[in-house]
């Protein structure tokens, strides 16, 4: 099979782990295609309409029209190892929006020639990534270009990127000035210079230079026109603050850094800040006055630090921050002052994740009316305010899980009516069982502990607008009351059945079938965690389009499934992902019920099965059929997929699969699975060989046969066949003078017949007669010669012998002894006379000899029966006649 | 007073002239003749007859030699095919890959069993063939069945290798009771031609003395089973040149043994399930095939094209003209001759060696202790012994009878109480040239027991009338013990020395009773075979009734043809003895009333 995945960008999420460079789900239709080693034998088998293509292996030169089929090309990533690219590698892609070369980060140097680019009229976006440019490539830059990359490469000076790209810097063009909307610099880590004034008059908004060695205090000699926002790893606070100050930057996003405190200048410095990120930077406390000093901040990211305490809020003065997001997830934060927030009345986002509050009371909210989202995963919670969530009418998100939340059947302790997002850890030790929820939600996710196995009551018996379901962990079990699921959830679309939460809406008797019946559900996905016993089957979603079945095999007791156990009775069933099922066969059975199914992802499935069936069923097959990270099983029952999948033209298949079949030669060359079956496995040949060898040996066998047959009837055959020929090749004897006509053999006791029937009607003259010369023996064989020379010469001087036959003839020596003289003059003689049969009476054929038997079945001219009634006696007349005439 | 010279010449009367052309013939009846041949002035009749039976000898040579070679061939195939099949259907990744969840091991016992069991079924119905057939004919139809079975390893499904197993199992005692005596009858005609003066003196409707063709038949009987015994060795060859190159040497592939020869129990416990290194291709299966496949063919074509015919025409016909119900009847009926009685035993030891040397032996012995790869050479070792040894068959032409046979039985007696106090270890090839000269040997003693067998029945029931039925007990005896061997498959290793040791013993004792017996004259009593009734009706007696037959035909006495119904006591002597009038089938044959054969 062609080692290149083809999706459309609706499907690209299904598949998104193969177009991890190009991941633009914007685009109708992407190719990855791997380990490539020859690009034209690999770009042959691509859709020429591809939009965005993924090149991963190993091809170190670029020649020139490599692409030149894909006009509409708009993203290409390339991770070849490529070393050069010829001049007009990359011509004809005038569409090309975004362009990468990844490569691992070696000492590998890839070589551009300076126009590489210029076909490219509408690229935005370059990402070199790996490979070391030439510090004087100068290469052109094309127009529109607004994000560069130039990441995991060797260059260790800013300024070098002037000399690579000579357009970035002011003056060596005639254009006035360059502006990036971003230049990546990350993870460059040599990079620890910047040399003054080489990037002159570039204008950047995002600088990226994480994870390099570069001090931000060198980018203000750089000489860029502008800088909005940076990111920077290695900064302290106040070398930071400097950029911040030099260039009035609009964000500072500093990660993983060692900041630790942020003294009073350098905070006076940043006045300009709309965005800044502190994440991961040690901070164990934050200077008074921090948010007054930034009075333009809207977005404050202050996770994984060590704050023990917020003071955002200075009491005594009244100042109001227009802070919108702030994060303090990950600290250290276990009391909340009561006015901690409250001079952030703009704010809209609040992450308290994964610290350790135990309390929250409603006035510690009280400033916030605008606060939508609440984040308090992670933190105890022990005790909860009784109307906590009072002062928080905006609120329409909350997120509450790890936490030992109590919950409270008052009406107030979900807080205002907005609430429609809500994440929820169900507590292990449920007092009341009853689980109070707000009433209209739209969203909720559901965590269960471990071990919980009790009955959960839901206490408003439905939610109507509750679209979007999430329960994780086993155990669950929903008491839905008298109603059904579609009763309860009504409006649900997406259902997500995490950590065996399955087995509990699975009914447990033989049959194991999805019990929710849910009218309007689109989108299934099932998680299984590796120690579901049983598979069960999801039947009866009529509006489903999209499930994922993941982890659903046990890990102790793998047993294999059929896709028919799995999945029943889905009609709208567009995109299926099996993982990790055990899915072992897979025939045209399953998709008999999956009409409207377009995609089939199957990933992580050990030894695959594809029957032979699918190829009968292909016209109604998926479309795409990805088999990813799994095999297909070394058997010959799977040999006939490869050249099926050459052929089909409805149905696109994907199969990677790199995996040795057992007792294959590792040595040869061709080491993949097709070739490893067609050398294996039966062919017709065999078939034919077997069939043409056991014809020819039953044919030889039927010899013995035919051998007993030899004695019978072959040589009445050959003497029936030579009476027919001569038949056919008209009276051969014309010339021979006989002296009779007819020789009638007869017994005595048929003599009344004979001479009162037969001798008028041959004898006598036309028209009552037909005037021929009879020999009877009695009046015409020649006295004193022995009477069987008499028979015999009569015989041969007769033209015709005629016996007349009846069953004393037949019990007469005399008669059956002219019968068989007559005979054997016709098998033996080399002009037979013809030889006629009158039969008085019925004979059985077992009473004949052998060959009359046999003539009287293939030559019934010759033999005629003497009719009782008389006005069938007029048929005999003829018949003789004909015979004789 | 003188004669008057004739006016015409008169046929014979010699002219006074005196003719050159004269030759010493006498006058008389002969003289036309000699007019006719006068052309050829040195035709000498004796000589001339001389060469016709020369002729005649060589013909039954060469159908010797050819059904010899044709059955070996045959056989080796058949067993080449069969030992490769089911060394590559016991890997467990070849079945895997190739055939999936076909169930092949399943097919693979169902077609042992129809090998092994189908046979028991032959004395019901190989008389039957045998003589609607004729010897020749199911001799060739035999082999077309084993080329069958070569064939359907082609495609190998269980519609096909099933049912072909049956069809072979089917054939196997046809195949050998016809084989049989087939060998015997050419002896008979070995002598009759070597001696044709002595019959022509004794006339046509003489018998030829008792055990007068015995010499011939040593010598036949001793061709045939060395080349026989080849065809193992013949089956090794698809081994040798294919297989090996594909096997796991004995480290891996008896990694689990633990115990062998002695001390071993079943076939190979702990075998690896996987013997095979890389699969074979299946194009060059295909080409192995079909080489068998040929040679197959090739075994059916020397049969059909260079075999004569083992009767006359019209011996066959009368042959079978005896009624088919007498020809069902007569293998039962042959159970009151006690010679038969006495040597069951030794028919059923003779099928038991032949399998242990081939499974018990080569598998518990050789390949349990060398290895997979060696079981080839053990085999040909154990083929090369008994070809070489059936020569020694020929002493019979100088010692008693008994000798060759109870040397044979000797030798495997030795043999197999050695092999009761033998263990080797597994994985050890330093005294591997044991196992090859033990093989050997058994080869010795199979071969002596084999000829000895065969020329002892050719002996013992000269007449053709009854020989097939004899050769059909005697291989159907065999393929009891092949059965049993099969049931057997699973005892201990001890278990089935000691079976093959007590059968040997009383084979022996059995047959040396039988030979006293003998001594002493007691007659055995064999059941009459009745007279032929002719109801064919061919063109070769185009007579219906044979109204030629006059009641002169009857008056020649019934002795003739129940030559051995001796004490005509019993029930059987109750019924009237019928008028035999007409000659015996075997007179009607001497005397030539058909077109001779070949």
């Amino acid at each position: 099979t062609s080692n290149c995945l083809v999706t459309e960008g609706s499907r690209l999420p299904l598949v998104s782990r193969y177009f991890t460079f190009c991941r633009h789900s914007k685009l109708s239709f992407l190719a990855a295609c791997l380990s490539v080693s020859n690009l034209t034998q690999t770009l042959e088998v691509v859709p020429r309409t591809v939009e965005g293509l993924c090149l991963g292996g190993t091809v170190s030169t670029l020649l020139p029209d490599a692409f030149s089929a894909f006009p509409g090309l708009k993203v290409l990533a390339l991770s070849l190892h490529l070393t050069q690219l010829l001049p007009g590698a990359l011509r004809g892609l005038g569409q090309l929006q975004s362009l990468s070369f990844f490569d691992s980060p070696l000492r590998r140097s890839l070589f551009l020639p300076p126009d590489a680019f210029s076909d490219l009229i509408s690229l935005q976006r370059l990402h070199i990534s790996g490979p070391c440019l030439d510090k004087k490539a100068g290469i052109r830059l094309p127009p529109g270009l607004q994000w560069l990359g130039v990441t995991l490469s060797c260059i260790q000076d800013v300024g070098e990127l002037a000399g690579m790209f000579p357009d970035l810097v002011q003056g060596s063009s005639s254009r006035v000035s360059w502006t990036l909307q971003k230049l990546d610099l990350s993870s460059n880590w040599k990079l620890k210079m910047a040399s003054p004034g080489s990037l002159q008059g570039l204008q950047v908004e995002i600088l990226d230079l994480t994870r390099t060695p570069l001090d931000a205090v060198w980018l203000k000699g750089l000489g860029l026109q502008k800088l909005d926002v940076l990111y920077a790893q290695t900064a302290t606070a106040e070398l930071a603050a400097e950029a911040v100050a030099h260039f009035e930057l609009q964000g500072l996003i500093v990660k993983e850094s060692k900041i630790g405190s942020i003294s009073q200048e350098a905070l006076a410095s940043c006045h300009s800040l709309k965005t800044l990120g502190l994440s991961s930077t040690g901070l164990t406390k934050l200077p008074p006055g921090f948010l007054t000093a930034m009075p333009r901040l809207q977005r404050l990211e202050l996770s994984g630090n060590q704050l023990q305490s917020a003071v955002l809020c200075m009491n005594e003065t009244g100042d109001v921050s227009g802070l919108t997001t702030l994060d303090l997830s990950g600290n250290r934060l276990r009391i909340l002052p009561p006015a901690a927030f409250s001079c952030l009345p703009h704010l809209r986002e609040l992450l308290l994740r994964y610290n350790q509050l135990l309390s929250l009371e409603g006035y510690l909210f009280q400033e916030l009316q605008q606060l939508e989202t609440l984040k308090l995963d992670g933190n105890p919670l022990l005790h909860l305010g009784k109307n906590w969530l009072a002062a928080l009418p905006a609120l329409t998100t909350l997120s509450l899980l790890d936490t030992q939340i109590r919950m409270s059947p008052e009406p107030g302790f979900w807080g205002a009516k907005n609430l429609h997002t809500l994440s929820l850890k169900l507590p292990a030790l449920p007092a009341p069982a009853v689980l109070f929820l707000p009433m209209y939600l739209t969203s909720l996710e559901l965590h269960i502990a471990s071990g919980t196995t009790e009955h959960w009551t839901l206490s408003p018996a439905i939610f109507p607008s509750l679209e979007t379901l999430t329960i994780s962990g086993g155990g669950l079990k929903l008491k839905l009351g008298s109603q059904n699921a579609s009763g309860v959830f009504p409006a649900l679309q997406k259902l997500s059945l995490l950590k065996n939460s399955l087995d509990a809406f699975c009914s447990q008797g033989t049959s194991n079938l999805f019990l929710w019946q849910l009218p309007k559900l689109q989108s299934l996905r099932v998680w299984g965690a590796g120690n579901s016993s049983r598979p069960c089957l999801i039947t009866g979603l009529p509006s489903l389009r999209e499930l994922k079945l993941a982890s659903l095999q046990s890990i102790t007791q793998p047993r294999s499934v059929q896709l028919e156990e799995l999945v029943g009775d889905l009609p709208q069933l567009q995109a299926l992902v099996l993982s990790s099922t055990g899915l072992k066969s897979l025939s045209a059975a399953a998709f008999q019920r999956l009409h409207s199914l377009q995609v089939l992802v199957l990933e992580y499935e050990k030894d695959l099965m594809l029957q032979d069936s699918l190829r009968e069923y292909s016209p109604q097959m998926p479309h795409y059929i990805y088999i990813l990270e799994s095999n297909l099983a070394c058997h010959c029952a799977n040999a006939w997929m490869e050249p099926w999948v050459k052929r089909s033209t409805k149905t696109y298949i994907y199969i990677r699969d790199n995996r040795l079949c057992p007792g294959q030669d590792r040595l040869s060359a061709r080491g993949s699975l097709p070739s490893f079956l067609w050398d294996h496995c039966p062919q017709t040949l065999e078939l034919k060989l077997f069939l043409a060898s056991s014809a020819l040996v039953f044919m030889l066998i039927a010899l013995p046969l035919l051998q007993e047959a030899r004695n019978s009837w072959i040589p009445y055959l050959q003497a029936l066949f030579r009476v027919w020929l001569q038949g056919l090749r008209g009276k051969g004897d014309k010339g021979k003078r006989f002296l009779f006509d007819v020789f009638v053999s007869h017994c005595r006791q048929d003599q009344g017949w004979v001479i009162e029937e037969l001798l008028p009607a041959l004898e006598g003259f036309l028209p009552a007669g037909l005037g021929l010369r009879l020999c009877l023996p009695e009046r015409d064989f020649e006295p004193g010669k022995d009477v069987v020379d008499n028979v015999v010469d009569s015989m041969l001087s007769s033209r015709t012998t005629l016996c007349v036959l009846s069953g004393q003839a037949l019990c007469n020596p005399r008669c059956r002894l002219e019968l068989r003289l007559a005979t054997s003059l016709l098998l033996a003689a080399p002009s037979p006379p013809v030889l006629l049969l009158v039969f008085l009476e019925p004979i059985s054929r077992h009473q004949l000899p052998g060959y009359h038997r046999l003539a009287r079945l293939l030559r019934r001219g010759d033999y005629c029966l003497w009719p009782e009634e008389e006005e069938r006696k007029s048929g005999f007349w003829t018949w003789l006649r004909s015979r004789l005439g | 007073m003188e004669v008057e010279p004739p006016l015409y010449p008169v046929a014979g009367a010699a002219g006074p002239q005196g003719d050159e052309d004269r030759h010493g013939v006498p006058d008389g009846p002969e003289a036309p003749l000699d007019e006719l041949v006068g052309a050829y002035p040195n035709y000498n009749e004796e000589e001339e007859e001389r060469r016709y039976y020369r002729r005649k000898r060589l013909g039954v040579v060469k159908n010797v030699l050819a059904a010899s070679t044709g059955v070996t061939l045959t056989y080796g195939v058949y067993l080449g095919l069969l030992q490769m099949q089911l060394i590559l259907h016991y890997d467990e990744t070849y079945r895997e890959v190739k055939y999936g969840n076909m169930g092949l091991p399943d097919i693979d016992s169902k077609m042992l069993m129809g090998i092994n069991v189908t046979p028991i079924a032959a004395l019901l119905y190989t008389p039957v063939l045998i003589r609607f057939f004729g010897t020749k004919w199911m001799m060739f139809l035999a082999v077309g069945i084993y080329a069958l079975f070569v064939s359907t390893n082609y495609w190998e499904r269980y519609y096909t290798l099933v049912p072909s197993a049956v069809a072979l199992g089917m054939a196997i005692v046809p195949l050998w009771a016809s084989m049989g005596n087939y060998i015997t009858r050419m002896s008979q005609k070995y002598y009759e031609y070597s001696h044709y003066k002595e019959q022509d003196e004794q006339g046509p409707q003489q018998r030829p003395p008792r055990g007068s063709h015995a010499p011939y038949l040593l010598v036949f009987q001793a061709i045939f089973y060395s080349f026989f015994h080849l065809s193992f060795a013949c089956a090794q060859l698809p081994m040798i040149y294919f297989l090996n190159n594909y096997l796991y040497d004995l480290n891996h592939t008896l990694i689990n043994v633990q115990s062998c020869g002695t001390k071993s129990q079943g076939i190979l416990n702990g075998f690896n399930k996987t013997v095979l290194r890389t699969l074979p291709r299946s194009k060059n299966l295909i080409v192995v095939e079909s080489v068998l496949m040929a040679v197959a063919f090739l075994a059916m074509l020397m049969v059909l094209g260079l075999c004569g015919a083992a009767y006359r025409p019209t011996e066959e016909i009368d042959l079978r003209s005896v009624g088919w119900g007498n020809i069902f009847q007569l293998p039962f009926k042959h159970v009151r001759d006690f010679r038969l009685r006495h040597l069951v035993p030794f028919f059923i030891y003779s099928g038991f060696e032949v399998l242990f040397a081939c499974t018990g032996f080569a598998l518990g012995y050789g390949v349990c202790s060398m290895g997979l790869e060696r079981l080839a050479y053990l085999l040909i070792a154990y083929s090369l012994g008994a070809s070489a040894s059936s020569v020694l068959g020929l002493l019979g032409l100088w010692l008693p009878r008994s000798v060759p046979l109870v040397a044979g039985a000797g030798l495997h007696l030795l043999l197999t109480l050695s092999l009761f106090f033998w263990a080797p270890a597994p994985r050890v090839l330093q005294h591997s040239w044991i196992f090859y000269f033990v093989a050997a040997l058994w080869g010795v003693g199979s071969a002596l027991n084999k000829t000895g067998l065969s020329t002892l029945l050719g002996i013992l029931y000269e007449d053709k009338e009854r020989q097939d039925f004899i050769f059909t007990i005697y291989h159907w005896w065999q393929a009891v013990a092949i059965f049993v061997v099969y049931l057997g498959s699973s005892l201990p290793m001890k278990a089935k020395l000691a079976v093959l040791l007590v059968t040997l013993v009383a084979a022996a004792a059995s047959y040396l009773w039988m030979e006293q017996k003998l001594q002493q004259g007691l007659v055995p009593r064999q059941p009459r075979i009745p007279k032929p009734q002719h109801k064919v009706r061919g063109y070769r007696y185009l007579e219906e009734d044979n109204s030629d037959e006059s009641d002169m035909e009857g008056e020649q006495g019934q002795g003739d043809c129940a030559e051995d119904e001796a004490p005509q006591a019993g029930p059987l002597g109750a019924e009237p003895a019928g008028p035999c009038r007409k000659p015996c089938p075997y007179e009607q044959a001497l005397g030539g009333d058909g077109p001779e054969e070949q």
